[in-house]
């Protein structure tokens, strides 16, 4: 959260971010004066008063706004903030700024208060500041070590499995595969986590040349250990497309869309597959049966969910899109009504392969 | 035909898998030894292991490693206070044929996150087995490449890649494994070219590598 994000939140008065001027915004007590919304889009008047606030070098000097109101700007760090729609007593002076006394009582306020207000509310920002950093500290921490007890969990059940069968260790005691299987799928979970907790994993540098058949097959496999027909993959067999990938983000996409199919598929109807070449693009497609609802773009929003009986928190696809775009691509969404209110659901996205 | 140039690219050596494990070298740092230590050694991977590298070991960067698995929290603060990502650039700088896999499974901050950018590849510490030893042995076939390592040899010999020097060491490399006073003659040029002692140990460590990758070519290997 910004500077101004967290003092707009907290401050009494209306707040105006002079780092990037816009409409002030309402105060926790005092909103910004009626007349001030009409005024701020009729002419650029108030964006110039605030932009001249921004560009000076004075700190915590008042100044009158063309209107009658006072403004009075502040730094916390780099950013340049600026408390408005007072009315300053001692006054500047006047008439504009009679009127508006006389209309907004409310917005009357000494000048020596105003003063102890901005320093409380520098000092609470900071605290505020302080206290998130460690918080986020201390939860990447926490998810640390939860990912390392699951690395121990999962990379023994592999041991045990290879150990139990070296030519094919995803056909060893099943409970172990589970554990095993279990244990790759909360990795994933762990990296949207990771992803959501802070977005620098979906700035790396997208440098890695990958087949996407190996990613997709490894994710399938993580699903669907047993090969118990969960999916049906198509593609033509000569057909390997390689792509310049984050590898750390680019599995997300995958294990996110054929996640969501398996949660959302009726009646245990299949996951279809499809990997198809369009020119120098790799499109793929994930399609499954489930029941109605309406899908659109939308379901890519944060908090988002389709149908709100099953789990989720509704980050996934959020999360798979920010990475898709991250790879210079976009996830689209399309629905099918068939019979029995029933849909065929399909995500698509496709990328930009590599000789 | 008689004045053409030769080219490292002639040099086409691909080693088996055995001839891989046989030949290739690796190091894990990571300040809590990791089971993919045993991992490899039971897939019979040339392994060692160190906590960390600091300025009293930090010779061992000057010996033959293909490869670094490197971790990034709780290493390399000797070298600066970006722990694993100081450790990387010190060995980039010292030897750049060595590949360096980025071995993390911590969140890293945007300012940290070169760690990821600056090295040859990235193991999650979550991965599994298979795709941990995977991810290695392409790792250390990129580090036993003619490309790798002419690049390495190249860059702490201090010649710009392209240029008419390395045109002329190429072509004194190809010839050299068929005439071997040409051999001589680029191994006492790379003497000649690096001044420092470390650095000059490192490029006649690069040139033996390549020197035996170019006998397996030829031998058909």
């Amino acid at each position: 959260m910004s500077k101004y994000d967290t003092l707009s939140k907290i401050s009494p008065f209306p707040t105006v971010n002079l780092n990037r001027v816009s409409l002030p915004l309402d105060g926790l007590l005092i909103e910004i004066p009626a007349i001030c919304k009409k005024l701020y889009f009729r002419d650029d008047k108030c964006k110039r008063h605030y932009e001249s606030l921004s560009t000076s070098n004075i700190s915590r000097l008042l100044k009158q706004c063309p209107h009658g109101f006072s403004s009075i700007p502040f730094e916390i760090n780099n950013n340049r903030i600026a408390l408005t729609g007072i009315v300053p007593f001692p006054r500047l002076g006047g008439e504009l700024e009679r009127n508006v006394a006389k209309l907004n009582p409310l917005s009357k306020l000494d000048t020596n208060k105003l003063y102890d207000a901005i320093n409380a509310l520098i000092q609470l920002v900071e605290n505020v500041d302080l206290l998130e950093n460690s918080i986020v500290k201390n939860q990447a921490m926490a998810l640390h070590e939860i990912r390392k007890l699951n690395r121990r969990i999962k990379q023994t059940a592999e041991r045990i499995c290879t150990s139990q069968n070296p030519a094919e260790p995803d056909l060893a005691e099943t409970e172990l595969v589970q554990i095993w299987k279990t244990s790759e799928i909360m990795s994933q979970q762990f990296d949207i986590i990771e992803i959501l907790a802070g977005r620098t994993l979906t700035e790396l540098p997208v440098d890695r040349v990958i087949e996407i058949h190996k990613i997709l097959l490894k994710c399938v496999k993580i699903y669907d250990p047993f090969k118990a027909g969960t999916f049906k993959i198509s593609c033509l067999p000569t057909y390997h497309p390689k792509i310049y990938a984050c590898i750390k983000t680019f599995p997300i996409i995958f294990t996110v869309l054929i996640e969501n199919a398996i949660k959302y598929a009726t009646g245990g109807s299949p996951t279809h597959i499809k990997i198809v070449a369009n020119g120098r693009l790799c499109e793929i497609s994930v399609s499954n049966i489930s029941e109605y609802a309406m899908i659109d773009s939308s379901i890519f929003k944060r908090g988002a969910r389709g149908i709100t009986d099953k789990d989720g928190s509704g980050n996934g696809l959020y999360v798979a899109q920010l990475v898709a775009r991250q790879h210079s691509s976009n996830i689209s969404v399309e629905t099918l009504p068939i019979q029995n209110e029933k849909m065929v659901c399909t995500f698509k996205v496709s990328f930009q392969t590599v000789n | 035909m008689w004045f053409s140039k030769r080219s490292i690219a002639e040099v086409n050596a691909s080693l088996s898998r055995d001839e891989l494990l046989r030949k290739s070298r690796l190091l894990v740092v990571d300040d809590e030894r990791p089971d993919i230590v045993d991992d490899l050694k039971k897939a019979r991977f040339s392994v060692d292991y160190e906590s960390d590298i600091t300025r009293d070991n930090m010779h061992i960067i000057e010996s033959s490693y293909d490869l670094i698995l490197l971790d990034y929290g709780n290493v390399g603060k000797s070298f600066g206070s970006d722990e694993g990502l100081s450790l990387l650039k010190y060995i980039k700088r010292i030897n750049p044929s060595v590949v360096v896999i980025a071995y993390t499974s911590k969140a890293l901050n945007s300012d940290q996150s070169d760690f990821f950018r600056l090295s040859n590849g990235v193991l999650n510490k979550d991965a599994g087995i298979s795709e941990s030893l995977e991810i290695i042995e392409d790792g250390l076939k990129e580090a036993l490449s003619t490309q790798n390592l002419w690049r390495g040899l190249l860059t702490i010999s201090g010649i710009k890649p392209g240029s008419d020097q390395d045109k002329q060491w190429q072509d004194l490399f190809v010839k050299g494994l068929e005439k071997k006073d040409k051999l001589h003659e680029l191994k006492n040029l790379i003497s000649k070219n690096t001044s420092i002692e470390g650095a000059t140990k490192i490029g006649l460590v690069i040139f033996e590598k390549l020197v035996e990758l170019g006998v397996s070519s030829l031998l058909g290997g």
